[in-house]
């Protein structure tokens, strides 16, 4: 007697919760990161930063971009590897 | 089967559909940057277009298979698929011409579906393949992009109140021409997949293709350059619906709703989950009308189109089931024919309507309620969004 293959769930669970929990972490730090870059460059702007406060924004806003575009290297990714 | 006069007919149906696939869906990646102005109206579309035809051309890792694991596809045969298309494509243009967001894939399926049932009865249908792959991420697609778009919405108010409008609203602004061209370049990849599918399987079953041939050039081209063009003209009426009937977006909103629409579909198509991406850009946007402070969102509406979500598989269905038993009456060959020209008279009959109260380029940012808005007509004219 062989043993039987598990049964296929109607619904896959498991797919759709690993969605959600990839979606809720991507999007909000996509989201707040942007913010935070944004927020940064409006710092910069300000007539009344030092000197000092626009190398720190210019050094937030560099990292941020770049963790950005990594996110969006890897949605591209995931397109054209579909 | 070696009929290449009815091949001709599924390869142009086929096109037809992908060009009715461009247009109703433009609005999923377009409509918030049009709302927003984040870019004019019509340079938004023509970079979307442009992104289809890019996204057509970056992925081939299609199956030459219709509704796999939703039908029998041993039972398929060419009018079934014919039907199949004939009925998304009556569906798309009718649901255009309301401006309601729906699914072109289900609608795909719910043609095919029905056209199924007509020809090998409802046994040929594979009911826990609708349940599992349809209707569970139909629910799923618009609650996650709508809880997740809510919280987004509301930490970018609240990490951006102390920034200045213009830098805040030129920031978000570029964030969302990003996300529109991600999202573009991933329907593109996406639904010109469909019918490339579509025209594959047919060139196949007549015996142009061997099994498991790899999908023509020219099949690519075609179907790249039909949902292109199909972008190109621009679903006015639903990136009315979206860009202003659910919600009034400011810039934060539209990036936060773009955003929240990219990675879920992109996590979506990551684990294998394939989820609407009109359904998720809907959400989204509720989403980002319920994350701000008045919360101010047209759930009526909301409500409506929801509803149009569920009839969506039923009347494609019983369209394509139309379509189908058309065929039949009149013998295969000139079966389509008739029913291709029936499909043509609809479509001309449903642009003229449209042409009453026409949303183009110009005025696709009008206030809500200043045109018809044609399936708002029972309610007062101008619907304020109401506080939840």
């Amino acid at each position: 007697m062989t043993p039987s293959a598990p049964a296929t769930p109607l619904i896959e669970w498991h797919a759709l919760l690993q969605v959600l929990y990839t979606s809720v972490a991507l999007g909000l730090g996509v989201v707040v990161l942007f913010s935070m870059g944004v927020y940064s460059l409006s710092l910069f702007r300000r007539p009344e930063s030092t000197v000092a406060m626009r190398g720190l924004s210019m050094t937030g806003m560099g990292i941020i971009s770049l963790v950005i575009a990594a996110t969006a290297v890897w949605g591209f990714l995931v397109i054209i590897n579909k | 089967m070696h009929n290449t006069f009815v091949l001709v007919f599924v390869v142009l149906i086929a096109v037809g559909f992908d060009f009715t696939n461009g247009f109703h869906d433009t609005a999923n990646a377009v409509a918030p940057t049009v709302a927003t102005g984040a870019l004019k109206p019509r340079t938004a579309v023509i970079l979307s277009s442009t992104l289809n035809l890019v996204g057509a051309f970056l992925s081939l890792k299609v199956a030459a298979t219709v509704a796999s694991g939703i039908v029998s596809q041993g039972d398929i045969i060419m009018p079934v698929v014919i039907g199949g298309l004939i009925g998304a494509i009556a569906w798309n243009v009718t649901t255009w011409y309301f401006g309601i967001p729906s699914s072109s894939s289900h609608a795909l399926i719910g043609g095919i579906v029905g056209a199924m049932i007509a020809h090998a009865g409802s046994s040929a249908v594979l009911w826990s393949g609708i349940v599992g792959k349809v209707l569970a991420p139909s629910i799923a697609a618009p609650i996650f992009a709508l809880v997740i778009a809510a919280i987004a919405t509301s930490l970018a108010r609240r990490l951006t109140n102390k920034t200045d409008n213009g830098t805040k609203s030129t920031g978000m602004r570029i964030g969302q021409i990003g996300s529109t061209s991600l999202l573009s370049i991933a329907h593109g990849t996406n639904d010109a997949q469909k019918t490339m599918g579509v025209v594959t399987l047919a060139l196949i079953a007549n015996g142009t293709l061997a099994q498991n041939s790899a999908t023509p050039k020219w099949v690519v081209l075609t179907c790249g350059l039909a949902i292109a063009a199909g972008t190109m003209i621009g679903g006015w009426r639903i990136i009315r619906t979206m860009g202003q009937g659910f919600t009034k977006l400011s810039p934060t909103q539209g990036f936060t709703a773009q955003i929240t629409s990219s990675v879920v579909i992109l996590s979506s198509s990551h684990f294998g989950m394939p989820l609407s991406t009109t359904y998720v850009a809907t959400g989204s946007i509720l989403g980002a009308g319920v994350g701000t402070r008045k919360r101010t969102v047209r759930w009526r509406l909301a409500g409506r189109v929801a509803t149009a979500w569920l009839i969506t598989l039923p009347a494609a269905g019983v369209c394509g089931a139309l379509a189908y038993y058309g065929q039949r009456a009149f013998g295969v060959s000139f079966g389509v024919v008739v029913m291709t020209a029936l499909l043509i008279c609809y479509c001309t009959f449903i642009y003229l309507r449209s042409r009453k109260d026409k949303i183009n380029a110009h005025n696709v940012n009008d206030r809500w309620g200043e045109h018809s808005e044609a399936f708002e007509k029972p309610l007062v004219k101008v619907e304020e969004p109401v506080k939840v």
